[in-house]
């Protein structure tokens, strides 16, 4: 065919370095998120239909799950060890694993999520956009039922319900957010280096154990604190146990935890463009 | 002897008077004229009376004299005096009986044992895989399915200006239940690439260029050969074939017949075989690139497209540029009103003027072409031999990778309207070309342009066994960027569709294959797309399934803006088709005319 210039502006052009739409209007933005947003919430309920695919109890394992998880902890806690101390309590306990489980979840599978789930979906051709709404919003959904489970251990256990309870969603945003933008890169470096995915769950683990959800900030010596500040969970856990159970939440729990998230935005901005681009070129990797 | 071009050159005020005046053209030394059936006959006695004393060779060149001019008056009938004429075809047809009479004449009446002692000495320099009867003038073999005989010949050694092998093959076969007989070229010894195949109805030149003739048992006139860097094939003394000679050159011929009967049979064909070193045409090359242009002028007028496509492209090889007046004429024929030919013919006129009027050309196309609905600009996609090894520890310390190309060279454009067929052998990269047009396929190289996103639709896509056919359609339609609102509104008539009122509540993974295709081709069809990719889909469920998923492809598609098929059966690429992108090992071997393209895929068989 003749190279024939032509003047016509296109809708989408797909090059070497992957796609270039045409810029829309805002309100068109603003409708397609939405619309993404709905799909997301259905494409949720499809899986967790999957998941309990053949199961008697069907639906009921998603708040029985969390609930046997809380009971067990409460158990072992409780009756078996008997620990003593503010920060050794049983809701003490749960209310930083159940934080914590979305993080550990989300960014273990992170490594595997381009040359799985992220693959299948390019390559069917219903895009990256959707697989990590997808990724992203299920862990979001079983967070909220595990928080519903928690604030019902908690009236159980005598806790009464404050406003500051609300303060502790602020903090699972904050700290979704910083999951997010871990698991973004990790999923980045997953894809270059399949090794990743067996070595996070090891760093998952100490990180957990390096991080105030069975002991408090003041248990750690005066030396290491310095170190153990890095830890943005150090943040997290402390306004969280803060605001679930102290009843209060102040504007350094807030600050921490705001500016954490900011930071955590900036990173899923950029680590988002990165992992589009290679999202375009994963056939090359996987 | 006068050249039409000389005898033009004084005449040409006006294109009409040009055509009526070739009508009574005469030729000097042939001692006639032609425009009149007495005249023809008068002729035909000369060719006749040459025959009697064995002045063979003036009596082929006579017979190629008589049809060139009988299609020439043909021609200027059809176009300067209108008398409702019929097609081409079957005027072709008529030229083509006139001539093989007349050559069946020849070889019943004329000097039969002068024929046979040619024939004779032809075949035995020929390199025959079987022997020829030597009490048949012809070829006599006894043949089963898919044995092979080849009568080859050899072009001279050096370098020679003109080289032609001239066959008259009397046609007692036809091609589908007898041997499948064509004439190739050779290169090397080896590689081979068929010129002529014998149809039914039709000599197919070039893999593609389909030239009719008498459907009875006639002779056809065929001349193969080489000059000035063109391969030529001339057909019944017409010029049907100027390409530029493909690489490597051909280094001979071979007539090549293959058996299509399960049980031996045996097969005579008439054959008279000559190698002279020159061309026996009635045409010199500005009498072949007039009779071009005088082709192409009629079928612009009457605004034939698929001729005049298949026309420009077996004359692709000719330097004929053309004038302005008549690119014009070409372009002005119905030619946005037909999908198929308007990029291949508007490319094929615009390189075939000259160097200062292609500019003109280009600049007058500006703005005024319709915007393509889709662009695809050198597109390759190369990529790692062995992806999942990309970071092992081999590649991290340095070492290379093996890459392999799946695309290459791939270019066109489409329109609004337009339903492209993409054919080829397993593995040439037809799903590979779709996913690039969804990104889901990285591109090493050019680019794609698109007015909309379009949406790619295969087999099991999306489908989950874990959930019912209910909840499946519904999860496909999300991931396909629908509301559940809007899937629910076309969840009954999918499921009505598919045919499984019955199971849709059942899981996806106790369907069977039938069914999950029926449930899969319902859901694609039921929503509305703009550019539309489907991959295989129209082998859903059995005969009575695949007749109403016919109808419904046709309604789907008249409702999309841009539809591209993958499919392996001719039938819906024929049919239904606009255009047609054929590939092989992920080179574009033709784009265009669905015909043709899968004339191509055929022989590539």
């Amino acid at each position: 065919m003749l190279p024939r210039s032509t003047g016509q502006s296109f809708s989408l052009v797909i090059t070497p370095n992957g796609e270039v739409l045409r810029q829309v209007s805002f309100a068109t933005r603003i409708a397609t998120a939405s619309r993404d947003v709905i799909r997301a919430l259905h494409l949720i309920r499809l899986d967790l239909r999957q998941q309990v695919y053949g199961l008697t109890l069907g639906h009921l394992w998603l708040l029985l799950e969390p609930a046997l998880m809380a009971a067990a902890y409460y158990f072992l806690l409780t009756f078996v060890f008997r620990m003593q101390g503010a920060d050794t309590t049983f809701a003490n306990f749960l209310v930083a694993i159940i934080y914590w489980r979305s993080h550990a979840m989300l960014t273990t599978s992170a490594p595997s999520f381009l040359s799985s789930k992220g693959y299948q979906y390019i390559d069917q051709g219903f895009g990256l956009n959707i697989a990590f709404l997808e990724f992203s919003a299920q862990e979001l959904f079983l967070f909220a039922v595990r928080y519903f489970i928690l604030l019902c251990f908690l009236l159980v256990a005598g806790y009464s319900p404050h406003m500051t309870w609300l303060a502790g969603l602020f903090v699972a945003a904050c700290m979704f957010c910083f999951t997010l933008a871990v698991s973004i890169w990790l999923a980045i470096l997953g894809m270059f280096l399949k090794d990743i995915g067996k070595l996070v769950g090891h760093f998952v683990w100490l990180w957990w154990y390096l991080s105030p959800g069975l002991y408090s900030f003041g248990r750690i010596p005066e030396w290491a604190q310095p170190i153990f500040a890095l830890n943005p969970f150090a943040y997290i856990l402390p306004a969280a146990h803060s605001a679930l159970l102290g009843y209060e939440f102040s504007y350094d729990h807030f600050l921490s935890n705001f500016v954490l998230a900011t930071i955590s935005l900036g990173v899923i901005a950029f680590g988002w463009r990165v992992m589009k681009r290679l999202g375009y070129s994963v056939p090359h990797y996987v | 002897m006068i050249s039409l071009s000389e005898y033009a050159g004084g005449h040409r005020n006006d294109e009409f008077q040009f055509l009526e005046s070739i009508s009574t053209f005469e030729c000097e030394s042939a001692l006639f004229s032609v425009n009149t059936q007495e005249e023809m006959e008068k002729t035909l006695l000369s060719i006749l009376e040459d025959v009697a004393h064995g002045r063979l060779l003036d009596a082929a060149s006579k017979l190629t004299l008589v049809s060139g001019l009988a299609r020439i008056a043909s021609l200027v009938e059809r176009i300067g005096i209108l008398k409702g004429a019929e097609s081409i075809a079957s005027e072709l047809n008529v030229v083509s009986m006139i001539l093989a009479d007349r050559a069946n004449f020849i070889w019943s009446l004329g000097h039969p044992e002068d024929a046979r002692s040619v024939a004779r000495s032809r075949f035995s320099t020929f390199e025959s895989l079987k022997s020829a009867d030597e009490s048949s003038a012809g070829l006599s073999i006894n043949v089963t399915s898919g044995e092979r005989t080849q009568l080859r010949h050899d072009f001279p050694g050096g370098q020679q200006p003109s080289v032609f092998v001239h066959y008259l093959v009397r046609r007692n076969f036809d091609g589908v239940s007898e041997p499948f007989v064509a004439i190739r070229w050779v290169h090397d010894g080896a590689n081979e690439e068929v010129i002529v195949r014998f149809r039914p109805s039709s000599v197919v030149l070039g893999q593609c260029i389909e030239v009719p003739v008498a459907s009875d048992d006639t002779f056809i006139h065929i001349s193969i050969g080489r000059r000035g860097g063109k391969d030529i094939v001339f057909v019944n003394g017409l010029p049907a074939f100027f390409r530029d000679a493909t690489s490597p050159s051909p280094t001979g011929v071979t007539f090549d017949v293959i058996g299509a009967h399960a049980s031996p049979i045996k097969v005579e064909i008439p054959l008279f075989i000559v190698d002279y070193e020159q061309e026996v045409s009635f045409f010199t090359d500005e009498d072949v690139k007039l009779w071009f242009r005088l082709v192409l002028e009629a079928l612009s007028i009457e605004g034939q497209l698929d001729r005049l496509s298949r026309w420009l492209y077996a004359f692709a090889g000719l330097d004929a540029p053309l004038s302005y007046d008549l690119y014009r004429l070409a372009l002005s024929s119905n030619l946005n009103e037909s999908l198929a030919y308007r990029d291949f013919l508007t490319d094929s006129l615009i390189e075939m003027l000259p160097n200062e009027l292609r500019r003109q050309a280009l600049s007058d196309l500006d703005g005024k072409e319709p915007n393509a609905a889709l662009l695809v600009e050198d597109v390759a996609v190369t990529i790692a031999a062995n992806p999942s090894l990309h970071a092992s520890f081999g590649r991290l310390i340095g070492g290379r990778h093996q890459k392999i190309t799946l695309l290459d060279g791939i270019s066109f454009r489409a329109y609004a309207g337009d339903i492209v067929g993409i054919i080829g052998k397993n593995g040439a990269g037809k799903t590979t070309f779709l996913k690039t047009l969804v990104s889901a396929m990285p591109l090493s190289n050019g680019r794609i342009c698109v007015d909309g996103r379009p949406i790619l639709l295969r087999p099991g896509a999306g489908m989950q066994g874990d959930l019912t056919g209910r909840e499946n359609i519904l999860k496909t339609g999300l991931y396909m960027g629908f509301l559940p609102s809007e899937l629910n509104e076309l969840m009954d008539e999918i499921i009505e569709f598919s045919e499984l009122e019955g199971h849709i509540d059942r899981p996806f993974r106790y369907y069977s294959d039938g069914m999950r295709a029926r449930l899969i081709f319902s859901l694609a069809t039921a929503i509305p797309r703009d550019i539309l990719l489907l991959d295989e889909l129209l082998s859903a469920g059995d005969m009575g399934f695949q007749r109403k998923a016919m109808k419904r492809l046709d309604d789907f598609i008249a409702r999309a803006k841009l539809v591209f098929v993958v499919q392996h059966t001719f039938d819906f690429v024929l049919s239904r088709c606009t255009k047609c992108l054929l590939l092989d090992h992920g080179r574009p071997v033709y784009f265009g005319d669905p015909v043709i393209a899968t004339e191509l895929y055929k022989e590539s068989l």
